[in-house]
C-alpha cells in the first residue's frame, strides 16, 4: 500500500468513527429522551388526581398523642392503655 | 392496619393513641427519651435505630404487648392480649417534666402535602413485600417559607424553594425513609414559572451514578394576595436506584411521579415535620 492508499484508508476509518460516534450520540440522546417522556396537561391532571391520598382516612380523626410523658398521664386518667406506633419517619406521616 | 375499622375504633375507645418515629425520641436526651427508652428495654430494643413497632404499655410504664407489624389481623390480637393483661387501678407516679413538643412549622409557613408512586417495574420483581411496595404512596410536607410564599404570589420562583423541592421531594420514600439529594446530585434544575404555570425539568444523579431521577415538572399556582390559594404539582419521570433504608426497588429505570398539592387541613398528620427537616430544620428552609 503506498503512502496515498494510507492516506485515504485511514481518512475513511476517522470518518467512519466519527459516525458512529455521531450515530452512537443520536441514540444516546434518544434514549434520555424516551426515558423521561414529557408531561402535557393531561397527563398532569391524571397523575395528580392518581396521586392523592383518599379523603375519608379515619386514622386522621383520632386523638394522637406526640409525647410519651403526656400519653402516659393520658392512661392514667382515662385508665386505659397507651398504644405507641413506632416508626422510622413520623408513623402519621407515612402511612 | 388503619384500613381496618376496627383497629381504628379500639384505637379510639380502648387506647390512648401515639405516634412517635424513633429518629427523633432516640436522640432526646431528657425525660421523655428517658420513657421512651425504658418501654423499648421491656420489648429486647434499644436505641440504635432498630425500634419499629407497636408497643402498648399502662400507666405504670409496664409493657403489655409488643409486635414489629402493621398487619391488621396481628395488631387485633396484640389489642386483645394488651387488654387481657391490663389492670386500669394501676397507676405510676406522675412526671413533672414537661412533655415533647414536636417541631411546628414556623409562622407563616405554607404547607404542601407530597406524594409520590411507583408506577411500573414491579412486575418482575419477587418478594414478601412487593405488593405492598407497588401500591404503596409516599407520604411527605413541602414547607414553603412566607417570604418565598409571597415571592410566589409575585411570580418569582425562588431558587430555594427550587432547590428545597428537589433535593429533599423529588425522593422515593415508597418502601421507607430515602436517601435526599446532594446540592452537587442535582445535575438539571431547569424549573420556570410563568403566568402561574410552572414548567421544567430535572435531571438528579448521586455522584456513584446508582442512584438517578430525570423527570418533567409541570404545575400551577394561584394566589389571593400574598396568600397562595392554589400549588399543584407533578414532576414525572424514570428514578433508577435505592436507599439503604428503601430496599427493594424495582430493577432498571423504573416510572415514577412525585404529586404537591396545598394542605387544606390542619391534623396532627398535616402538620408533621418534612423527613429532611428533622434534626435540620435550618438547613432545610435556607
Amino acid at each position: 500500500m503506498n503512502s496515498e492508499e494510507h492516506q485515504s484508508q485511514s481518512f475513511m476509518r476517522r470518518h467512519l468513527v466519527q459516525q458512529v460516534s455521531l450515530s452512537s450520540a443520536c441514540l444516546l440522546l434518544w434514549a434520555a429522551m424516551a426515558t423521561a417522556p414529557a408531561i402535557d396537561e393531561a397527563a398532569f391532571a391524571k397523575l395528580h388526581h392518581q396521586l392523592q391520598p383518599p379523603q375519608d382516612e379515619a386514622w386522621r380523626g383520632l386523638p394522637w398523642q406526640d409525647s410519651i410523658l403526656k400519653a402516659k398521664a393520658l392512661a392514667a386518667t382515662q385508665e386505659k392503655p397507651v398504644y405507641m406506633l413506632v416508626r422510622s419517619g413520623h408513623p402519621l406521616g407515612c402511612v | 392496619m388503619f384500613k381496618d375499622d376496627s383497629v381504628i375504633k379500639a384505637l379510639r375507645e380502648e387506647f390512648v393513641p401515639l405516634a412517635i418515629d424513633q429518629h427523633v425520641h432516640r436522640r432526646l436526651e431528657n425525660a421523655e427519651g428517658a420513657l421512651f427508652a425504658r418501654v423499648l428495654k421491656q420489648a429486647g430494643r434499644g436505641l440504635g435505630g432498630r425500634s419499629q413497632g407497636v408497643y402498648i404499655f399502662d400507666a405504670s410504664e409496664k409493657l403489655l404487648a409488643f409486635s414489629n407489624t402493621a398487619d391488621a389481623e396481628q395488631v387485633k390480637r396484640l389489642m386483645a392480649k394488651a387488654l387481657t393483661s391490663f389492670d386500669p387501678d394501676v397507676k405510676g407516679p406522675a412526671s413533672e417534666s414537661a412533655p415533647f413538643k414536636a417541631t411546628t412549622p414556623p409562622k407563616g409557613t405554607t404547607i404542601v402535602t407530597v406524594t409520590s408512586k411507583v408506577l411500573g417495574g414491579y412486575e418482575d420483581v419477587k418478594g414478601r413485600r412487593t405488593e405492598i411496595h407497588a401500591a404503596s404512596l409516599g407520604r411527605d410536607h413541602l414547607w414553603i417559607r412566607k417570604d418565598e410564599a409571597v415571592a410566589l404570589a409575585e411570580g418569582d420562583l425562588p431558587n430555594s424553594l427550587i432547590m428545597r423541592l428537589v433535593r429533599y421531594h423529588l425522593v422515593d420514600n415508597t418502601r421507607g425513609e430515602p436517601p435526599f439529594w446532594r446540592s452537587r446530585d442535582v445535575r438539571v434544575a431547569d424549573i420556570t414559572l410563568t403566568d402561574g404555570r410552572l414548567s421544567g425539568r430535572v435531571e438528579l444523579r448521586s455522584e456513584d451514578g446508582s442512584r438517578a431521577f430525570v423527570a418533567d415538572v409541570l404545575g400551577h399556582i394561584k394566589a389571593d394576595g400574598t396568600q397562595l390559594t392554589l400549588f399543584d404539582m407533578v414532576a414525572s419521570g424514570r428514578f433508577q436506584g435505592e436507599g439503604r433504608f428503601t430496599r427493594g426497588a424495582p430493577p432498571g429505570k423504573y416510572p415514577f411521579a412525585v404529586a404537591f398539592r396545598l394542605t387544606r387541613s390542619s391534623s396532627a398528620a398535616d402538620l408533621v415535620i418534612p423527613g429532611a427537616a428533622r434534626n435540620n430544620l435550618e438547613g432545610y428552609l435556607k
